[in-house]
């Protein structure tokens, strides 16, 4: 690969470190919708403050603050504190962080309804102050569950965590486990009021106000054109298993730029 | 200067005072982002009834200092 520009979309902990590989092979510029770098870490995190200092010395362009919205033929669409605009990238490293499952993933029939939230979600409102619900079931057993705990445990809800088959249990503070059951259906007229589990042909219905969706991690996609694995001209590096510490997600980023540039098949993430 | 919010703590770093007519504006940066705090006088006074008497001194002071400004911007215009 030439010096052309690479796009990293993500200021995160492995935007970073594949912006600082690939920064002495490449002309590199991270863009991140935050105005910070940092991603799910705080700005002044120290594994962030050393991974920014190791891209500026680098040389690394910053465009943050600004969204990435499309990937189309090597340019990429931002909008941003400059404006809309195109920028011309030779590949696009996409570190756009993970996510729960979405009821469609789980899956989880039903209406929508409210009280039924992302675990990000919750997080956000539940340090925003927000009561999320007096009953409240958290789908999931890993990193987002326990951290959507944290974040209501000052809320006085009862927490009953739902496990299922596979999953381990929570080492995290609950009032209620049910392991070993998928969770099927949500019920309620606009706000949820029920949760049906399933089991072996059995079904158990549990009264609830809030559904913490916080099972299992998937990457998060959200630039058009950059979201299939076979998009032309872009590397995904995202974090996929369940617990990931930064130095994993950075090691792994690392891994996988190097692979880009040896040629092989890129190792895969953990 | 740190300001928190619901996706996380952003630092503020500030660049500019300007004196406007009625209100203080203090420019600056959030991370990328240009930011500016608009105060007006009935702010400096909450912010001193917030913090309480220890507070009370510098801020009428700057609550003076504002007003003075505020004539003398008045005066030059």
């Amino acid at each position: 690969m030439s010096r052309d520009l690479v796009a990293v979309v993500g200021a995160g902990v492995a935007g970073l470190a594949a912006a600082a590989e690939l920064a002495a092979r490449a002309d590199v510029m991270v863009l991140d919708r935050l105005p910070v770098p940092g991603g799910v870490l705080p700005y002044d995190a120290p594994v962030v403050r050393q991974l920014e200092d190791r891209c500026r010395s680098a040389g690394v362009q910053w465009l943050l603050g600004t969204t990435a919205l499309r990937w189309e033929r090597g340019r990429l669409l931002a909008a941003g504190p400059r404006g809309i605009e195109w920028l011309d990238a030779a590949h696009l490293i996409f570190a756009g962080g993970s996510r729960p499952a979405t009821t469609a993933e789980l899956p989880l029939a039903g209406p929508r309804l409210a009280g039924v939230l992302p675990a990000p979600v919750a997080i956000h409102l539940a340090e925003a102050k927000v009561t999320l619900g007096h009953r409240v079931v958290i789908i999931g057993t890993g990193d987002w569950a326990q951290a959507a705990r944290e974040a209501i445990l000052g809320q006085r809800s009862h927490v009953t965590v739902v496990a299922r088959e596979s999953a381990s249990l929570p080492s995290f503070p609950h009032d209620g486990l049910i392991s070993g059951w998928m969770p099927l259906a949500v019920a309620g007229a606009g706000r949820v009021s029920s949760l049906t589990l399933g089991r072996a042909g059995q079904q158990h219905r549990i009264c609830c106000d809030a559904v913490i969706l916080a099972d299992s991690v998937r990457p998060l996609r959200n630039v058009d054109g950059a979201i299939f694995e076979d998009a032309h001209r872009v590397t995904f590096v995202q974090p996929t298993a369940e617990v990931s510490s930064a130095e994993e997600v950075s090691a792994a980023a690392r891994r996988a730029i190097a692979g880009l540039f040896s040629g092989e098949p890129q190792p895969p993430e953990s | 200067m740190k300001v928190s919010s619901p996706v996380g703590d952003f630092p503020f770093e500030p660049q500019r005072l300007r004196v406007g007519p009625g209100h203080l504006t203090l420019e600056g940066q959030v991370g990328a982002w240009p930011a500016r705090v608009e105060l007006e006088p009935r702010d400096l006074i909450t912010l001193a009834r917030i913090a309480g008497a220890r507070a009370a001194l510098p801020v009428l002071a700057a609550v003076a200092l504002f007003t003075g400004l505020r004539r003398w911007s008045n005066r030059a215009g």
